[in-house]
């Protein structure tokens, strides 16, 4: 009877369940993720997320390198500019009227530096006879001087072997603080000890003279170094003086969220208000809170609460569908590393505490298991206090004196588990905002 | 499909044509697809363990022996590779127990229809483990010593399986006439039927204001 009975029941299933072939219309997503079988390669949804994630990381990296770009324009710039203050303060010395201003602070600075050396340079000179030589020498004892200032003594000293010279006595008619340089003309000077730095420097300003008109480049890397020294210091200053400079952010965001990897992912918002602290010009801390609501999907196994410790695998639930609400504490150091007219870039890392402020979570067996679905809501329970690595760009554009836009892509990686789940929550996005400059409201222009 | 058709498609798959494997791969879909669905806790998964048949069937083509039946091939790649899908927690059946569910008793099933969908979404609301015993046994015709080797378990948990399986089909069978559906469909017609009453309300509003 009863076997009779399960025979049926089979019976009812086998034929009830076969014959079925027709039953399924061909779905073309099921040969798309065929397809990505066969080519081995992730899913179509997963490729749009995927798109949406590499994109701001290409945007971050555009960033760095557009900026990187005009950092390295703006080095030239600055080299360049460095000249005109120098000659500032070169004519401001009580020297006459020099027409090529470079030349005489290389004198400046080696008839101070190079008075010993210079001596030996010429009692090597006069014994060897080889200008070249001296030249060379020349370039490297000072120190100071960059390699190409090697190249414009090199060829000047050619010139000094041609009697009567005329550059040189040009140079020695330019040159009319140095006293006695007539004497140089004649190399073969039987007493150059005290004239000998002399030497050096005429025909240093010599090489300065007859080459910078047309290597420009030479100068700005000669006068670079003693330019930059001079240049940090101001740039500290005020700083020093005035205390940093705040600005105040309103950054709102769509950002995807996703455990594991960005395969599988929801958008999710978030906004809130950073505080920049500009400690130098380059370096600034921001820090701030913004509300931020994840949601996210996860499966069983990447979802470890402590309460399922033990618990077999098959009783537990296989999907899960969360959405956190999140308050996020950032504390980033950021380094703008370009910067020009009304365009900034920078980057910068740190790490974000959450405060998660609810979470609900919404969990889903196996249809085969016959258990219900369930929902659970935690409120204030967790925080991961520097628990989240932050990863941003930053483009700001300023409008005016006070206002300024942001967009800032970000990266958002957990360093412990987040929520009851503890799940390796990540969040991408692009923040885009308004930044306010406070020092401008503080003080009047 | 005419079997001159068939080896000309299988030809073009060896060649790794992409065009003959999409058409393979929709000529046998509907079939594929039904094995699957049994073995599978729901439709995704039936397709996911489609898709892994299938690229077994892609990659192991060139095994295939055309003295046989095609269809009987594919139908055995898909049925191994739902076993092997399940295989990892095919023995949890000592955590349901199913001796906690009501006895109902061993009535004689009533002589209802039950449509393809009620069948399967039954038989997709059985454990795993207890799925796939049935599924090899009732419908493949396997021994229970041929589905102790294939899963590797014992014939007695093959036996239990079957079993345990049976009674629990038995119960929803004989439940299928006195309670509503509540399978996954569901959500779906509850959802059509929302649609549908939104349209016809905006509808008669829109007459009204007439």
């Amino acid at each position: 009877m009863k076997g009779k009975n399960e025979n049926k029941l089979d019976q009812l299933f086998k034929d009830g369940l076969s014959g079925s072939e027709d039953h399924f219309a061909f779905r073309e997503e099921d040969w798309a993720s065929m397809e990505r079988l066969l080519d081995n390669k992730p899913s179509k949804k997963a490729v749009i997320r995927r798109i949406i994630y590499y994109s701001a990381a290409i945007a971050a990296l555009l960033l760095l390198a557009v900026g990187l770009f005009f950092f390295n324009r703006s080095d030239k710039a600055k080299n360049e500019l460095a000249v005109k203050p120098k000659t500032k303060t070169d004519t401001q010395i009580p020297v006459q009227k020099d027409t090529v201003q470079n030349g005489q602070s290389i004198k400046d600075k080696d008839s101070v530096k190079n008075g010993n050396p210079g001596t030996e340079n010429l009692a090597k000179n006069d014994i060897n006879g080889n200008k070249d030589k001296t030249g060379s020498t020349l370039g490297i004892t000072p120190g100071k001087h960059n390699q190409p200032n090697n190249i414009p003594v090199d060829q000047n000293t050619v010139n000094p072997n041609v009697p009567g010279n005329k550059t040189i006595k040009d140079s020695a008619d330019k040159n009319k603080t140095v006293p006695s340089v007539d004497n140089n003309n004649n190399n073969n000077a039987v007493d150059p000890s005290k004239l000998a730095s002399k030497t050096d420097k005429t025909q240093n300003n010599l090489a300065d003279n007859t080459t910078n008109p047309k290597q420009p480049d030479t100068t700005g890397s000669v006068t670079a170094p003693v330019q930059q020294t001079k240049k940090d210091k101001p740039s500290l200053k005020p700083i020093l003086r005035t205390g940093p400079r705040f600005t105040l952010a309103i950054l709102a965001a769509p950002d995807l969220n996703a455990v594991n990897s960005f395969n599988r992912n929801q958008v999710g918002t978030n906004f809130g208000v950073q505080l920049g602290i500009h400690l130098s010009k380059k370096f600034s801390i921001s820090t701030g809170a913004s509300y931020a609501v994840k949601p996210y999907q996860a499966s069983g196994s990447q979802y470890n609460s402590a309460n399922w410790q033990g618990v077999p695998a098959a009783n537990l639930p296989n999907y899960i569908t969360a959405n956190c609400k999140v308050l996020d504490i950032p504390l980033n150091l950021n380094y703008q590393f370009y910067a020009q007219g009304k365009n900034k870039f920078a980057v910068g890392s740190g790490l974000s505490s959450y405060i998660m402020l609810r979470e609900n979570y919404h969990f889903e067996f196996a249809d085969g298991s016959g258990k219900p679905a369930y929902d659970i809501q935690v409120d204030g329970r967790n925080q991961h206090w520097l628990g989240v690595l932050n990863l941003n760009a930053t483009y700001e554009r300023r409008i005016n004196s006070k206002f300024s836009t942001i967009i800032q892509p970000y990266m958002k990686l957990p360093i412990t588990g987040i929520g009851v789940g503890r799940v390796d929550l990540r969040s991408t996005g692009v923040a885009v905002g308004v930044s306010w400059n406070i020092n401008s409201a503080l003080r009047p222009k | 499909m005419g079997e001159a058709e068939l080896q000309q498609l299988i030809a073009g798959c060896l060649q790794q044509s992409r065009k003959d494997q999409k058409m393979l791969y929709k000529a046998f879909y509907g079939f594929a697809m039904s094995i699957c669905l049994r073995y599978a806790g729901n439709r995704y998964e039936a397709a996911e363990i489609m898709n892994q048949g299938f690229l077994k069937v892609f990659t192991n083509l060139h095994k295939y022996d055309t003295g046989r039946p095609f269809i009987a091939w594919v139908g055995r790649i898909m049925m191994n590779t739902s076993v092997d899908y399940y295989r990892s927690n095919l023995k949890l059946s000592l955590n349901d127990d199913l001796d906690a569910a009501e006895d109902i008793g061993h009535d004689e099933l009533p002589d209802q229809k039950l449509n393809y969908d009620d069948l399967l979404s039954m038989i997709q609301q059985l454990p795993n483990a207890y799925r796939t015993v049935f599924n090899l046994f009732a419908i493949e015709g396997f021994s229970h010593e041929e589905i102790a080797t294939q899963l590797g378990i014992s014939t007695g948990t093959s036996k239990s399986n079957l079993f345990k399986a049976r009674e629990k089909l038995k119960i929803m069978v004989l439940n299928s006439g006195r309670l509503p559906d509540n399978g996954s469909e569901d959500i779906r017609h509850k959802i059509i039927a929302i649609g549908a009453i939104s349209v016809g309300i905006s509808h008669l509003i829109e007459l009204i204001m007439r």
